[in-house]
């Protein structure tokens, strides 16, 4: 075996080890949304299948991710405007000690369900590249739009999706 | 300026830097060459066949057993894989809590930071590796 080959061999090996979640394939793909339950701060299990029928926007956030506090009113915003008409944002705690995520919501208090993942399985499960993430869900429960980071303007591209899938 | 350069002449320190910068060049030239080099220039005869000898074989070895440690390593990683212990490399976006704590910032104060690092730039003529922006937390 010739060195290159090796390396190649070795690449392609390690690109099949690191192959992300559902959120390496490119917005518009419709990809069934993987199903997770979660615990809610009362400590309630929360499930993503609980709102099928609503378009749901999981948000991921941690309390340590300055771009998420950033847009968390936002957020908040959206959720006030559209939920009458069958949306729903699901906020994911990705804090591994959820106390400090429950010190933030109290900081910035929000009215949509949060649930609280200390383990990062869902963030692995979702392939999360960044954070906060933003992922888009259809009334069919497919993930339509994927979106990774903030920056000061997205909430509008972030409305745009909404407003797609609540009409359909 | 006149007065400084006095100084560094007459209590001789600039002098002896280069003296020791010097030195320490020679030593450095010396140190690239390889082993083998400075052995065949102080061997003489056989002595010295004997070791281009060890030495030739010893390349050879070098060269054969590079793919083949490729390979073992890759082997390695994927029973690793295989048994279900994930090589998990790098962290993720969601791990970076730690990472993200203002005591892993460079600065304490970003902005004058800023200012800092653009004189080092315009001084050294290069830029680069002053810390990530946005806490770490992979969004940018």
């Amino acid at each position: 075996m010739n060195p290159l080959h090796a390396k190649s061999l070795f690449g392609l090996l390690l690109a099949a080890l690191l192959a992300g979640g559902p959120l390496t394939a490119s917005a518009g793909d419709a990809k069934p949304a993987p199903a997770f339950t979660l615990p809610n701060q009362q400590q309630a299990q929360v499930s993503l299948a609980d709102f099928q029928g609503d378009v749901v926007m999981i948000n991921f956030w941690a309390s340590w991710c300055a771009p998420c506090r950033e847009e968390m009113p936002l957020l908040n915003g959206l959720y006030k405007k559209y939920k009458a008409l069958g949306f729903t944002l699901l906020g994911v705690n990705m804090d591994e000690n959820s106390n400090d995520a429950y010190a933030m919501l109290k900081e910035i208090p929000v009215s949509f369900p949060v649930v609280f993942e200390s383990h990062g399985r869902v963030g692995k499960l979702y392939g999360l590249v960044a954070m906060p993430s933003t992922v888009f869900v259809d009334r069919k429960g497919n993930i339509r739009f994927a979106h990774a980071g903030y920056a000061k303007g997205d909430e509008k591209e972030y409305e745009k999706y909404i407003k797609a899938l609540v009409r359909e | 300026m006149k007065t400084q350069f006095r100084h560094h002449r007459g209590s001789g320190s600039f002098r002896d830097l280069i003296r020791l910068s010097q030195r320490i060049r020679r030593r450095i030239a010396v140190g690239n060459r390889s082993h083998s080099d400075r052995n065949i220039r102080r061997g003489s005869g056989s002595f010295r066949d004997d070791r281009r000898a060890n030495i030739h074989s010893l390349d050879n070895r070098d060269k054969k057993s590079l793919p083949r440690l490729v390979a073992l390593a890759a082997l390695t990683l994927l029973t690793a894989a295989l048994a279900g212990c994930a090589v998990e490399p790098w962290v993720k976006p969601y791990e970076r809590a730690n990472l993200a704590d203002p005591i892993m910032s460079f600065e304490r104060e970003p902005v004058s930071g800023g200012y800092l690092n653009h004189v080092y730039q315009a001084r050294e003529s290069g830029r680069g590796a002053e810390g990530g922006q946005g806490g770490g937390c992979g969004c940018n």
